[in-house]
């Protein structure tokens, strides 16, 4: 029988040609990859990179840029931010940008849960965290939270969070409890080593249900305790020292995922409601930081022995984008689309997919190819979030309501 | 999340997966009453409780209805309604030097604030008042630092939290006319009171208007001036959901400010406002259809809302399940409804009843356990950052505390977030098992618990939770009896073969290693970080 390319993409779809996980990769390599995030909260202007919308006039681009391409990625330009010019030059060949997600929001607190899970509604985990449940079982931290929200329903047990002031480095170091109010006096290694062991023993010793996930937890904190101070884990310095506690994770075979809030430069955040022109400082110092956090990477041997930069795969990601229009105090409002970028791990690089029509929406994808098609799908947060999950080897069917990973930008 | 409920009843012909007794094993006795305690008062059953519960099932069950009248019980609620309403932040637009304030009263500054809508919630409740009463009452409760940053007359009280009345004419609306909550649900000047209408929808009626699927690709354009406002007005996909929300948010103009960084405009209500409503949004004051004059009547047609009472019932089930509520859920909710109904809307009648039902009491599963009630039920609890915190100051007087704030309580230098609880605004459902940083925050918090206790006991002015230990050693028949007392009354159980042999070993090498005093505060660490322990 022939199959024509439209039948093949609705047999494909419906699972009947292949099983969805063979349209991806194989599943030992995925389930190795490891998944840094850096999240832009606020809502960020993709008009300031990832969409040259020059021939749209309804749209308000920025003055003095232009439209330009590198590594195979067209992106906005501007004599100012000569990082983000230089990030795609240098690593464009290894990068994807989707274009016109929709987020079927602009709450600020409701756009980053549907980007964060797919879900409007509570009960539901994010993508970090589920790929960080599916990680071996020996990973101590299997989802780092440096900074940032994380939503966790079924998989609590995964996420590790440093606190906003570093308390997970309090807490180990016993400062958090020797420092206050009331003075303790905490007993000696030894003997918190005894009364570790005890208490593990009598969570070992349990029946219940909780008592298995207490003592797995208790063992991950004992080994955790052990080496922890191999790495810094203060998480308000800067990006790329947040980034840099993330890749320490990665590197000591602790952590399948990590994410980092980026803020902006000096932290005056992406929501620029006014003075939009920050957005431009903004990606500045943000590829700035992509560019160390691929040399880093590059740098850095994981516990396979292999350079990290083969097994990590970076996410860049806003809740939402920023209107077409300038307003009257010189921002830019919220906008429902939004842009993505992915590199490193799993990617198909050098390619923009999806796009914006002239009204600023998001248009129509074929999924399997990554190419604009007319009859394709409006792309989704949950189309983003089966993307992760897909490259992280994670049966994408079940967390993403049915949404199918954007196969690509996924590396054969 | 019902509607759909009755949908699969109606076609169904019954409720699937309705969990049964053939399912769940219940807890009885002992633990049960320690998790009846716990739920109630946020403290461990004393052993003279344990003892009257052990004579019979009867006895147990005379005991525990009266701990709702306990003080502590409002204090239950708070931190319940807490995780809900996610008014207890750690931040507002503005701070306590806004107000002149020291630095010392922050923490109390902020919890003043996020508690006010709680507080009075938690006092309907506590006070057998029909829980209607929490968008109708004409007062408030304040603290001292309300009372003197805004517009409210409080009265003479002993109490931290005093009966008080708002002095700026905002009408009488309970909860939906609080500064508390509408500091944290604040509006942008454009948003015209919005993001409120749908905060009050989700909160009062559990009607969340941002589950609902929005595509903005099916709205006409939006990008030219006007083109919002007037898509809002004209177009299908858009009418959906601001042909209700609109109303509504136009009945909230007392509280639209023209600057929200601004103490003064956040302070007070603007009766003055209330015609913008109409001006601004287009449209006349309303609930889903029925006309209102303004906030008064809002909250007065509230209460008249069906979902009004379900989403109560909802609510309240969630709390003490200590799980999201689902479809499978409908009848118990439903046979719930009505005895909270039936009891003039009294929520410790409706709290008493999920107690007594075996969703509630759920302590295991049986051998014919499905697979979707085993994933759903939860048999076992963890306990959250402000209960470990009750718990242990009642038994030990140790609070932990840094610079006067809560850090078990707050996130800015505290661990409420890593212990398992909600800040609010990152963090919006607590955590139901354990995770490394909430066993790191027990191990701490037992390190620093039982110091304080133990060096207390030895110096004749502690908590006496060593009532015959001190002085003893493993071997000393003094030694037993303390280990068997504290067994009971932390875990709420009898000791077990081998148990008092295992402690003692413990105790036998810290005192070997350091001294009696210090093994004592290791056998208290170890108990306080004990899985029996900090689940329940």
């Amino acid at each position: 029988m022939a199959i024509s390319r439209r039948n093949f993409l609705g047999l494909s779809a419906a699972g009947a040609l292949f099983p969805h996980q063979l349209l991806a990769l194989s599943p030992e390599e995925a389930s190795r990859r490891k998944f840094l995030f850096i999240y832009c909260r606020g809502g960020w202007d993709t008009t300031y990179c990832f969409a040259p919308e020059f021939d749209n006039n309804i749209i308000d681009m920025e003055v003095d840029s232009t439209a330009a391409e590198a590594g195979g990625i067209a992106f906005v330009d501007h004599e100012t931010r000569p990082s983000v010019r230089a990030f795609f030059e240098r690593y464009g060949a290894s990068t994807a940008v989707i274009n016109g997600i929709e987020v079927r929001s602009i709450a600020h607190e409701k756009a980053q849960q549907l980007m964060f899970t797919g879900a409007a509604s509570p009960g539901y985990d994010d993508w970090p965290t589920v790929i960080g449940h599916f990680g071996e079982s020996s990973l101590q931290l299997p989802h780092v939270n440096v900074s940032g929200p994380t939503y966790a329903a079924n998989f609590q047990d995964a996420v590790v969070r440093l606190g906003s002031a570093g308390q997970l480095s309090t807490l180990l170091n016993g400062t958090s409890i020797t420092e206050g109010t009331i003075p303790v006096t905490l007993p000696g290694a030894a003997i918190q080593t005894l009364e570790d062991q005890f208490v593990l023993n009598r969570a070992l010793s349990g029946s219940r249900g909780f008592d298995e996930s207490y003592s797995s937890v208790l063992s991950h904190l004992n080994e955790f305790g052990s080496i922890s101070s191999q790495i810094d884990l203060v998480a308000s310095g800067s990006l790329k020292e947040r980034v840099s506690t993330v890749l320490d994770c990665f590197e000591l075979g602790l952590s399948r995922c990590g994410i980092v809030q980026y803020d902006g430069l000096q932290d005056l955040g992406w929501d620029t409601h006014g003075g939009n022109e920050i957005q431009g400082w903004h990606y500045e110092e943000l590829f700035d930081a992509l560019i160390a956090t691929v040399e880093s990477l590059q740098q850095r041997v994981g516990p396979t022995g292999q350079s990290l930069s083969e097994d990590v795969c970076v996410v860049v990601f806003s809740e939402m984008g920023r209107h077409p229009k300038i307003n009257s105090h010189r921002g830019k409002d919220h906008w429902t689309f939004t842009s993505a970028m992915l590199f490193g791990s799993g990617v198909s690089g050098g390619r923009v997919v999806g796009g914006y029509d002239d009204m600023f929406y998001g248009m129509p994808v074929d999924l399997a190819t990554g190419d604009l098609y007319s009859e394709g799908s409006r792309l989704s947060d949950k189309h983003f979030g089966a993307t992760l999950l897909a490259l992280a080897g994670v049966d994408w069917q079940e967390y993403s309501g049915g949404m199918q990973p954007i196969n690509g930008i996924i590396r054969p | 999340m019902l509607g759909f409920a009755m949908i699969v009843v109606s076609c169904g012909g019954g409720v699937v997966d309705e969990p049964s007794s053939v399912e769940l094993v219940p807890l009885e006795g002992s633990r049960l009453l320690r998790r009846l305690s716990l739920d109630i008062r946020g403290v461990l059953p004393s052993i003279q409780e344990l003892d009257e519960a052990s004579v019979s099932s009867e006895a147990l069950e005379s005991l525990w209805p009266a701990w709702f009248d306990d003080p502590r019980f409002e204090e239950r609620m708070v931190d319940l309604f807490a995780e809900q309403w996610l008014t207890r932040v750690d931040d507002y637009n503005v701070t306590y030097l806004d107000f002149h304030l020291d630095e010392s009263v922050e923490y109390e500054f902020l919890r003043s604030v996020g508690e006010e809508p709680l507080r009075l919630i938690a006092k309907v409740i506590a006070n057998d008042r029909p829980f209607s009463e929490i968008v109708t009452a004409d007062y408030m409760y304040s603290t001292e630092i309300l009372g003197d940053i805004w517009p409210v007359d409080r009265e003479d009280s002993s109490d931290e939290w005093a009966m008080s009345r708002w002095t700026d004419d905002r009408p009488p609306a309970g909860v939906i006319a609080s500064n508390g909550l509408w500091w944290r649900y604040y509006t942008t000047p454009f948003n015209y009171n919005r993001g409120r209408s749908s905060a009050i929808t989700r909160l009062l009626l559990c009607e969340d208007y941002l589950e609902r699927p929005v595509r903005f690709t099916e709205a006409p354009a939006l990008v030219d001036e006007g083109d919002t406002e007037n898509a809002i007005k004209s177009s299908e996909s858009c009418m959906a959901c601001h042909i209700s929300l609109d109303p509504m948010a136009s009945a909230l103009f007392g509280f639209w400010w023209y600057e929200i960084y601004d103490p003064a405009e956040m302070s007070r209500y603007h009766a003055d406002r209330e015609p913008l409503g109409k001006e601004l949004l287009g449209v006349e004051p309303e609930l889903y259809g029925v006309p209102v004059s303004g906030l008064g009547e809002l909250g007065q047609a509230l209460t008249l809302d069906p979902r009004f009472n379900q989403c109560a019932v909802q609510s309240a089930a969630t709390m003490f399940w200590r799980r999201n509520v689902s479809f499978v859920d409908f009848l118990r909710l439903s046979e719930l409804r009505q005895t909270f109904e039936a009891s003039d809307l009294n929520y410790k009648a409706l709290v008493e009843s999920i107690l007594l039902g075996e969703t509630y009491r759920a302590g295991g599963f049986t051998d014919e356990v499905g697979e979707a009630t085993a994933a759903r039920e939860e048999t076992s609890r963890i306990m959250s950052p402000e209960m470990l915190s009750s718990v242990i100051q009642e038994l030990t007087g140790f609070e932990w505390e840094q610079d006067g704030w809560g850090q078990l309580e707050s996130d800015r230098t505290g661990f409420r977030v890593l212990a398992g609880g909600v800040d609010g605004v990152g963090v919006t459902q607590p955590s139901r098992g354990p995770s490394l940083t909430w066993a790191l925050v027990v191990k701490r918090l037992a390190q620093g618990a039982a110091d304080y206790a133990v060096a207390g006991d030895y110096a004749g002015d502690g908590p006496n939770l060593l009532s015959v230990g001190v002085g003893s050693s493993y071997g000393d028949p003094n030694f037993d009896l303390e280990i068997e007392r504290l067994v009971l009354r932390l875990f709420g159980r009898a000791l077990m073969q081998g148990e008092l042999a295992s402690y003692g070993e413990l105790f036998a090498a810290v005192e070997a290693e350091e001294s009696q005093q210090a093994a004592w505060r290791s056998v208290l660490t170890v108990m306080f970080r004990d899985p029996e322990f900090v689940s329940y």
